[in-house]
C-alpha cells in the first residue's frame, strides 16, 4: 500500500479507464469489419475509438445502416448532420436504401434528406417528392425507363374507390376491370356470371322455394356484395401498391445508373 | 449443453421432421363481437374447414395468407359482417393467374401473393 | 482516505474489464486486428485459427464460428498438428450448422492429414455421412461394430433412418380405385372415411343434379366438388403415407436415442483445443 503514491494510482485508473479507447482509428480496417460481417466487433471497435461526438455518430449511422436498423440509424442522424451532407455517395445509398423500406421510415429519411441538403431537380429524391402526388403532365422529369410504372400510377392515382365501388354494382368484375386489376375482373365476372346461370336453370327447373336455389342465391349475393366492398378497397390500396412499385424501381434504377456505397 | 449430446439431438432431429400444427380457433379481440352467436359460428366452420376439409380437397390458395386464414384474421381485425365480405373478395379473386396482377415485390419466392390484413 | 477511492475506483474498472459481457468482443477485436494488420498469411490464418478457439472456449453462436472458420485457407497452417486440429473443429461446427458439404470436404481432409482411423474419428464420420451416403454409412456401422459391439446403436440408427412403410403403390393404386380407401389401409381411418363419404355425397348431388335437368348446376358443382375431392384424396394418401413413414422413423431414432448417448459417453466427440493455448 506504501509502495504506491498518489501518482501511480491516478495512472493506473486513467489506464484502465481508457483501455477501450487506445489505438488510432483506422477506416480500412472498418471496412474489413464490414466487409466479413463481424457486426459485433465492428460496434466495438467504433465505441473504442476515441472519435469525436460527430464522427462516432456519423460512423454509427453507417454501421446501423449496414445491419438494417433503421430505428437506430435515425437517432444518430441528428449528431451526424454535417458529415452526412458532405458524403454524397452515402446519401445516395441511403436514398435508394429507404425507397424499398416501410412507409414511415421512407417518409422520415426525406423529410430528414430535406434538411441535409437542397431538394434536387434529377435524383431518387426527386422522384420521391413526385411519386408523392403523381401526375401525368411530370412524366418528362422522370428518367425514360422509369416512365412506364410512373404514367401507371399516375392514371390510378386519378381513380375515385367510389367509382370503383358504383361500377361493381353494376357489372361485377367493371370496378377492377377500372383500376387495371383485368384478372381480377375476369374471375369475378366469370363466378358471377355462372352463379346467375345456376339461379336461372335452379329457379327454372326446381322453383324458387328449394335448398339449391337457396345456396345459389345466397353465394350469388355474397360474392356480389363482397365484390362491390373489395372494388371499393382495391382501388385504395392500388395506389399504395403502385407507388411502392415505382420506389423499387427508382432504386434498383439509381443503384445501378449511379452506384453507391456505405464506406 | 454438452456437445456430444447437441451432437445426439442433431442425429435424431435429422430423422424425420416435426408433425404440422393444427390451426386455432378464431380469436376474437374485440368486445363488439364477443356477443354475437354468428361470429363463433363463422369461426367454427373455418375451424373445420382449415382442420378437416382442406386437406380432403388438397388446398392451395394463391395467397401467402390463405383465404380461409384471412377471412379469419379479418374477421378478427373489422368484425363478423365486414370481415367475412372481405375474405369472400379474396377468394373470389384466388386464380392462378392473379399474381399478374400484382406488383412484383408483393410476389413471394414461392410465386405466392404478398397479402396483409390492414389495421 | 483519497487512496482508498482512487483504489476502489481502479477495482471497479478492472472488474468492469475482467468480467464484463464485451471482455469476449475486446479480445476478438484485438485479434481481427493483428489479422488485419498482419503481411503473411501463415501468421493470419493462425491468428484466425486462434480466434476461432477463443470462439469455441466462450461458446459464441455456431454460425458466427462457422463464418469465421470458413475464412480460413488451411494451406497456410504449416504445423500438420495445428491443421489437422482445425479441420477436426470444422468438420464438428459444419455438422451442427448443418453444412453437409463443408462438414464432408473437412473430415476428408481430415482423415488426408492425420490417418486418424480411431473410433471417435469414425464415430464423427457416421454423424456427418449419416445424411448423405446410406451406403457409406453402412460400411462405417459395420467397420464400429467390428471394433466394439457398443456401436449396434448406430445399426439402430441407419436401420430406423431405411425404414419404409409397406405397400406404398397399392396404397395410392387404392386411392384411385375407390376415394379413400387407400388412407384405410394406411391406418388413418377416420380421414379415409370422410373422404368416401364426401366422394360418394358429392356424387350423389351430381346424379340428383343431372336426373332433375340441372346440368350447369352440375357441371359448375361437380368441377367444384367431385374433381377436388377425388383429387384431394390422391394427394393426401400420398401425404399421409409419407408423414406415417417420418413419424415410425422418428419414433424407431427416438428407440436409439439412449444407446446412441451411451456411445458418445464412451467415445465423446469433442473440439479439440491447442495444448499451447494463447
Amino acid at each position: 500500500m506504501k509502495l504506491l503514491n498518489n501518482t501511480a494510482l491516478i495512472i493506473a485508473f486513467f489506464f484502465l479507464c481508457s483501455y477501450n479507447s487506445f489505438g488510432q482509428f483506422d477506416l480500412d480496417f472498418v471496412k474489413h469489419l464490414s466487409k466479413n460481417q463481424f457486426a459485433d466487433e465492428h460496434l466495438a471497435y467504433l465505441e473504442s475509438s476515441a472519435l469525436p461526438v460527430d464522427s462516432m455518430a456519423y460512423f454509427k449511422a453507417k454501421y446501423f445502416i449496414e445491419y438494417e436498423n433503421d430505428s437506430m440509424f435515425f437517432k444518430q442522424c441528428d449528431s451526424a448532420f454535417e458529415l452526412l451532407s458532405m458524403d454524397t455517395l452515402f446519401l445516395r445509398y441511403l436514398d435508394n436504401y429507404f425507397l424499398k423500406k416501410e412507409e414511415n421510415y421512407r417518409e422520415e429519411w426525406f423529410i430528414r434528406r430535406n434538411e441535409i441538403c437542397q431538394k434536387d431537380s434529377a435524383g431518387a429524391q426527386f422522384c420521391y417528392h413526385l411519386a408523392l402526388n403523381p401526375s401525368l403532365s411530370d412524366t418528362t422529369k422522370v428518367p425514360t425507363l422509369l416512365r412506364d410504372d410512373f404514367i401507371r400510377l399516375a392514371k390510378v392515382y386519378k381513380k375515385k374507390p367510389v367509382v370503383a365501388l358504383l361500377l361493381s354494382a353494376v357489372l361485377p368484375g367493371l370496378g377492377e376491370l377500372y383500376i387495371g386489376n383485368l384478372r381480377a375482373s375476369i374471375a369475378k365476372f366469370g363466378s358471377q356470371t355462372i352463379f346467375g346461370l345456376q339461379i336461372v336453370e335452379s329457379i327454372y327447373f326446381v322453383g324458387l322455394i328449394h335448398p339449391l336455389s337457396f345456396v345459389n342465391i345466397g353465394f350469388f349475393s355474397a360474392f356480389y356484395v363482397a365484390n362491390i366492398v373489395g372494388s371499393y378497397r382495391d382501388t385504395k390500396t392500388k395506389k399504395h401498391d403502385l407507388k411502392n412499385q415505382f420506389f423499387f424501381h427508382v432504386s434498383d434504377y439509381y443503384a445501378s445508373m449511379y452506384p453507391a456505397s456505405i464506406y | 449443453m454438452d456437445l456430444s449430446a447437441t451432437m445426439a439431438n442433431e442425429l435424431i432431429e435429422n430423422c424425420g421432421s416435426e408433425k404440422p400444427k393444427s390451426r386455432s380457433f378464431l380469436k376474437l379481440s374485440k368486445s363488439t363481437s364477443k356477443y354475437n352467436p354468428f361470429t363463433y359460428l363463422a369461426g367454427g366452420l373455418l375451424f373445420v374447414y382449415q382442420n378437416v376439409l382442406s386437406e380432403q380437397i388438397s388446398a392451395n390458395c394463391n395467397f401467402e395468407i390463405s383465404c380461409s386464414e384471412y377471412t379469419k384474421r379479418c374477421i378478427n381485425e373489422y368484425g363478423l359482417f365486414k370481415g367475412t365480405l372481405v375474405g369472400l373478395h379474396q377468394l373470389s379473386c384466388c386464380s392462378p393467374t392473379i399474381y399478374k396482377d400484382y406488383c412484383e415485390f408483393q410476389i413471394s419466392e414461392n410465386g405466392k401473393v404478398k397479402n396483409e390484413v390492414v389495421k | 482516505m483519497f487512496r482508498i477511492i482512487t483504489l476502489l475506483c481502479i477495482q471497479l474498472q478492472f472488474i468492469n474489464y475482467c468480467y464484463s459481457q464485451d471482455s469476449l468482443t475486446i479480445q476478438l477485436l484485438a485479434l481481427e486486428k493483428d489479422i488485419f494488420y498482419s503481411t503473411s498469411d501463415t501468421v493470419k490464418n493462425s491468428l484466425m485459427v486462434q480466434k476461432m478457439d477463443l470462439m469455441m472456449k466462450n461458446k459464441s453462436d455456431n454460425d458466427l464460428i462457422l463464418k469465421n472458420c470458413k475464412r480460413i485457407d488451411d494451406q497456410f497452417i504449416s504445423d500438420s498438428v495445428e491443421k489437422s486440429r482445425f479441420l477436426w473443429n470444422a468438420s464438428v461446427l459444419a455438422y451442427l450448422e448443418n453444412d453437409l458439404y463443408y462438414a464432408l470436404h473437412t473430415i476428408k481432409e481430415y482423415q488426408h492429414v492425420s490417418n486418424d482411423s480411431s473410433l471417435t474419428c469414425e464415430s464423427l464420420r457416421f454423424f456427418i455421412y449419416s445424411n448423405y451416403d446410406t451406403e457409406k454409412t453402412k460400411i462405417i456401422v459395420a467397420d464400429l461394430i467390428q471394433r466394439d459391439s457398443i456401436f449396434e446403436a448406430y445399426e439402430c440408427y441407419s436401420n430406423a433412418q431405411a425404414y419404409e412403410v409397406r405397400q406404398i403403390q397399392f396404397k395410392k393404386a387404392l386411392s384411385y380405385i375407390l376415394p379413400g380407401s387407400g388412407m384405410i389401409v394406411n391406418g388413418n381411418w377416420a380421414k379415409g372415411l370422410l373422404s368416401t363419404s364426401l366422394n360418394s355425397a358429392s356424387g350423389l348431388a351430381i346424379y340428383y343434379l343431372i336426373s332433375n335437368h340441372l346440368y350447369i348446376n352440375s357441371l359448375a358443382w361437380g368441377s367444384n366438388l367431385i374433381m377436388k375431392f377425388y383429387i384431394g384424396n390422391i394427394n393426401l394418401t400420398e401425404k399421409l403415407i409419407n408423414q406415417k413413414q417420418v413419424f415410425r422413423q422418428k419414433k424407431l431414432a427416438k428407440k436409439c436415442e439412449l444407446s446412441i448417448n451411451e456411445c458418445l459417453l464412451k467415445y465423446p466427440i469433442n473440439y479439440k483445443f491447442s495444448s499451447q493455448g494463447f
